[in-house]
């Protein structure tokens, strides 16, 4: 028998007494099931819910009545008298908030943007370092890598490593190993689409206890060569290919590797490895040849390796096993582990580690602009308290307690802040949507952000926070006495408030200040980056990774023909100007191929920081890149000839670096064999603007080598926006070479982009932060001079009639103005000052204390806060003495 | 005063005592909304349900009586009610009194002929 739906009855148990309840819940219940057996279950479950939604509030009513005939309830109510009058008392503050618009609407904006804003990166920050790993204990998970004694590099592992390290560990439960494969290309009808596949030992789904949503993960049978074509699919690559079909256990994905058994498919909160850019859509298993166990293959360091740690065990416990383990491995192959040291770190920190402190500075600056919200919205609270002090003081003549006063004051904060959350979580779930678009998308967990059910949990309790901090408790007083003295407006109560608006208002003040110069720290150091010369022209080229796959002696030739018509094809493309092919070290692309060089008559060069980039090239490479030639030649068509003789280009940080001040030109050098130099090219950036110039080797593209990577890249220049050319460069690609895997073209402009799309955000974000700080802190200072004036309209009067000058009254009020704003900014520049050290580490190339943004900061607030001074200013100038005598 | 006040019934307490005399020994929540919501086309909430019975109960126009529990309402009692004398009194006065109201009037209130 189906049962009522679980809330609506939790609900309607509560709501009722203890008498009542087997009548009331016994009679819905038959009911209940009488309509399953003659409407249906939903239609009965519609009607319970119905039921209960109507019945909950009779329910409470009775249950109250109830109690208050017993002495014993009585005692129980008598303690909620604390809360009697809530209704009128809610009532009376939304009335009184919709009698003054003006006051509602400006701190609805303030607490909306506040909220919405602190809302939105706080949900950033939840998704990226706060919340745990989606996998159960995951405390326990570590990551074990191999890097270089240096500290450099490695977050990997070589397979022989891995397994010895997996056969003598006593620290883990067990560990496994992944890695990244693009080899697994699925056909469908022209295109050919590459699936993002990761390899990885049976261990890894029992190291992250993660149990498939159907069929079955690994098993170790699996692993065995010969074995391995089965897969696991992801619950999003299921639903995508597979429209979510239960029967898809034990059919066959067709890849051009082979076919693929499909055993499982995980549930959608599996992903593995955390960090990738984009979630995988298919696991296989890791099955390691002979060969790839080899020892010479220690070298290559290609697995992910996660390691659960035993329950108790520490990290260091874990990392003395390796390292004990790592020693003995030292001492058997000496040549190969040598530089290397086994590292154990925290799965967690390890993912999300470096973006750690990004996150928390994010934070801590969104915190400002909350900090200014609430103070601009407590000093308009204060405003309106004093306006309704005379009817506090008549409450409290009255009879009413200084705890009825307040909290009719805090029922109209927290209505206001309960408003202005709900508003500014709805900003802030649009603001998510383009968070996420503009973040770099290699921050890790970008998926994981979203305005959850924690973020809404942070957010009310901020709402609570800002409520209690906005109302001004300190300054009601049900005295009545002091109320009507201060009618006379000399009281000493108005005198304090005053004071404490003025207090506020320099707190504004300079927290703005403080936002204002992060801002301009941010921008100026963008601006800066946007100035590094990158020694050569992005802007409109296009490249494309032609994957040439299974490249065997054999088939050089033909692979070799097939690129070769690609290239004049694309060539002849009208709005083309410029086409080479590049193997190797790519611009603006992470990873590279280097080579150690020797020159006859010095000492070799084998310090890794020696090391050449290197990539081979056809002649128009430079051509499609813009770099300078510094002297003798670049490659032509006989260079790249079969047969030709060997030669090399050097960049000028090369030449430079192996020859000094000589000249490079003729000399024969050693790098990948024997090769004459023939020209020095300007130096690059590969890595971008923040990339170091480093040593580069060209040497010509000759298909004489059978490649290492399956890739050769088609860079071309266009004469405008390159992303234009996308589509007549896939068919131009397609005609020639049908079966020739293409990725999608990139524009080096895009690549740009996301090297630059972190601190880009950095800088958008505090812009906006700043830009809000401004607005806040403009509507603040007018509010409290505009309130300062309105308290002095008799003064002035009395002023104006005795014959002084208007322009004397303005500058009487701007003065006052001027001195909370000298104050806040000299407050503000000095927490500016201090702080921006914890800004330091995310500036390219500035001083955290550069003076020229500190000046810009303190002129752009010092202007707005006199432009929103004018404002009353001039009103002040223009009271008319006999109004304002005769208002008394 | 006070007697008229108490005797004086609402349309719905009406409707709640006329289920009653109508259901006799079978009168509980589940067959008095049932009932209503037949022969009226009107669906009553279980709590406004209650309430009004719990009034009816005090003014002693009702009395009801905890069943034993039974097992198609999940092991729970149900509440019985049975119709008082005062509570058939009342209903008889409310009776009258509309019936007087009406003396005079045809179903679609044109005054009808004498």
């Amino acid at each position: 028998m189906p049962s009522p739906p679980r809330v609506s009855e939790w609900l309607v148990t509560i709501s009722t007494s203890e008498a009542d309840r087997p009548a009331i819940v016994g009679d819905l219940l038959e009911e209940f099931r009488a309509r399953v057996t003659r409407d249906g279950r939903r239609s009965a479950r519609q009607w319970y819910r119905r039921q209960v939604r109507r019945s909950i509030w009779p329910n409470l009513r009775r249950r109250y009545e109830q109690r208050r005939q017993t002495p014993q309830g009585r005692r129980q109510l008598a303690a909620a008298r604390w809360f009697d009058g809530l209704g009128p008392d809610g009532r009376y503050a939304v009335r009184s908030l919709r009698s003054t618009p003006t006051f509602t609407v400006v701190a609805l904006v303030v607490l909306t943007l506040g909220i919405g804003a602190t809302t939105a990166i706080f949900s950033v920050v939840d998704g990226v370092a706060l919340r745990g790993l989606p996998f159960p204990q995951s405390s326990r998970l570590v990551l074990l890598t191999e890097p270089r004694l240096s500290g450099r590099g490695g977050t990997t592992v070589s397979p022989p490593d891995f397994t010895d390290w997996r056969t003598a560990q006593t620290t883990f439960e067990d560990l496994a190993a992944s890695q990244g494969s693009g080899n697994f290309v699925l056909r469908q009808h022209d295109t050919s689409r590459t699936l993002r596949a990761a390899l990885a030992s049976a261990s890894l789904f029992t190291v992250l206890r993660a149990s498939p949503s159907l069929g079955r993960v690994f098993t170790k049978d699996d692993e065995i060569p010969g074995n391995e074509h089965v897969v696991v699919l992801s619950d999003a690559f299921w639903r995508r290919q597979f429209g979510a079909d239960p029967g898809v256990i034990g059919r066959t994905l067709t890849c051009e590797n082979g076919d693929w058994l499909i055993v499982g498919v995980m549930p959608p909160s599996f992903m593995w490895p955390v960090s990738a850019v984009r979630p995988m859509d298919l696991w296989a298993p890791w099955a390691p040849s002979f060969a790839e166990l080899a020892r010479g293959r220690r070298q290559a360091y290609n697995l992910t390796v996660v390691g659960r740690l035993k329950r108790g065990t520490s990290v260091a416990q874990a990392q003395a096993d390796v390292d004990a383990i790592t020693a003995r491995l030292k001492a058997q192959y000496p040549n190969n582990l040598a530089d290397r040291v086994g590292r154990v770190t925290d799965l967690q920190d390890a993912i999300v580690g470096p973006a750690k402190s990004w996150m928390l500075m994010l934070l801590a600056s969104v915190t400002f602009v909350l900090l200014i919200a609430c103070v601009n919205v407590a000093n308009l609270m204060l405003a309106r308290a004093s306006a309704r002090s005379r009817d506090a003081a008549v409450r409290g003549a009255l009879g009413a307690s200084r705890w009825r006063i307040v909290r009719a004051l805090l029922v109209e904060s927290l209505i206001l802040s309960a408003a202005g959350t709900a508003l500014g979580v709805g900003a802030a779930i649009w603001c998510v949507q383009i968070l996420r678009a503009s973040l770099p998308a290699n921050l890790p967990r970008l998926d994981e952000i979203a305005v959850n059910y924690r973020v809404l949990i942070a957010a009310a309790v901020a709402a609570v926070a800002v409520a209690v901090g906005v109302t001004p408790i300190w300054q009601t007083s049900p005295s009545l006495g002091a109320a009507l003295r201060e009618s006379g407006r000399s009281g000493g109560a108005a005198a304090s408030r005053q004071r404490t608006r003025a207090v506020l208002l320099v707190a504004e003040i300079a927290l703005a200040v403080v936002l204002l110069i992060g801002s301009g720290l941010f921008m100026s150091s963008f601006v800066r980056l946007m100035r590094v010369d990158l020694g050569f022209d992005l802007t409109n080229v296009l490249s494309v990774d032609l994957v040439v796959r299974k490249v065997t002696d054999a088939d050089l030739a033909r692979t070799r023909a097939t690129v070769t018509a690609v290239t004049g094809q694309v060539k002849r493309l009208p709005g083309i100007q410029a086409v080479a092919l590049a193997w190797g070290t790519q611009p603006l692309i992470s990873g590279s191929d280097r080579t150690t060089v020797s020159v006859p008559g010095k000492p070799p060069f084998d310090q890794p920081d020696d090391w050449a980039d290197e990539k081979y090239i056809t002649p128009d490479y430079f051509k499609v890149l813009r770099v300078g030639l510094v002297s003798g030649r670049v490659f032509n068509d006989d260079d790249i000839a079969p047969g030709a003789p060997a030669s090399i280009i050097l960049n000028d940080v090369a030449a430079r670096r192996y020859f000094g001040a000589g000249n490079p030109i003729g000399v024969t050098i050693d790098a990948h064999g024997e090769r004459t130099v023939v020209g020095v090219v300007r130096s690059v950036r590969l890595q971008g603007p923040e990339g170091d110039l480093r040593p580069e080797v060209y040497e010509p593209l000759t298909w004489e080598y059978a490649f290492g990577s399956p890739l050769v890249t088609l860079i071309m220049r266009a004469d405008r926006t390159p992303a234009s050319y996308v589509p007549a460069v896939r068919a131009a690609i397609h005609a020639v070479a049908p079966d020739l895997v293409t990725p999608d073209p990139l524009t080096y402009d895009d690549l740009f982009d996301k090297l630059v799309a972190q601190r880009r955000f950095n800088m958008i974000v505090l812009a906006l932060f700043g830009l809000l700080a401004i607005a806040i802190a403009a509507a603040g200072i007018y509010g409290v001079m505009a309130f300062v004036v309105d308290q002095r309209t008799q003064e002035i009067g009395v002023r104006l009639a005795l014959g002084a000058e208007p322009s004397r009254v303005l500058t009487m009020v701007l003065a006052r103005a001027a001195v909370y704003m000298t104050a806040g900014l000299a407050i503000g520049l000095a927490g500016g000052w201090t702080l921006s050290k914890f800004v330091q580490a995310f500036l390219f190339k500035m001083d955290a204390h550069d003076p020229v943004v500190y000046v810009s900061a303190a002129a752009v607030l010092a202007a707005t806060g006199l432009l929103a001074a004018l404002v009353p200013a001039r009103r002040a100038a223009r009271v008319d003495p006999v109004v304002a005598l005769r208002a008394q | 005063m006070a007697a008229s006040t108490r005797d004086s019934l609402g349309e719905f307490e009406q409707l709640l005592l006329l289920a009653i005399v109508h259901l006799g020994d079978e009168a509980y929540g589940v067959t008095i909304r049932r009932e209503i919501e037949e022969r009226t086309g009107r669906e009553v909430a279980v709590g406004a349900l209650y309430t009004s019975l719990d009034r009816l109960e005090r003014k002693g126009f009702v009395r009801s009586t905890m069943s034993d529990p039974t097992a198609e309402r999940g092991g729970r009692s149900k509440r019985c009610f049975e119709i008082r004398p005062a509570g058939a009194t009342a209903l008889r006065q409310s009776r009258e009194r509309l019936a007087r109201m009406w003396r005079g009037l045809a179903p679609d209130l044109r005054k009808a002929r004498p």
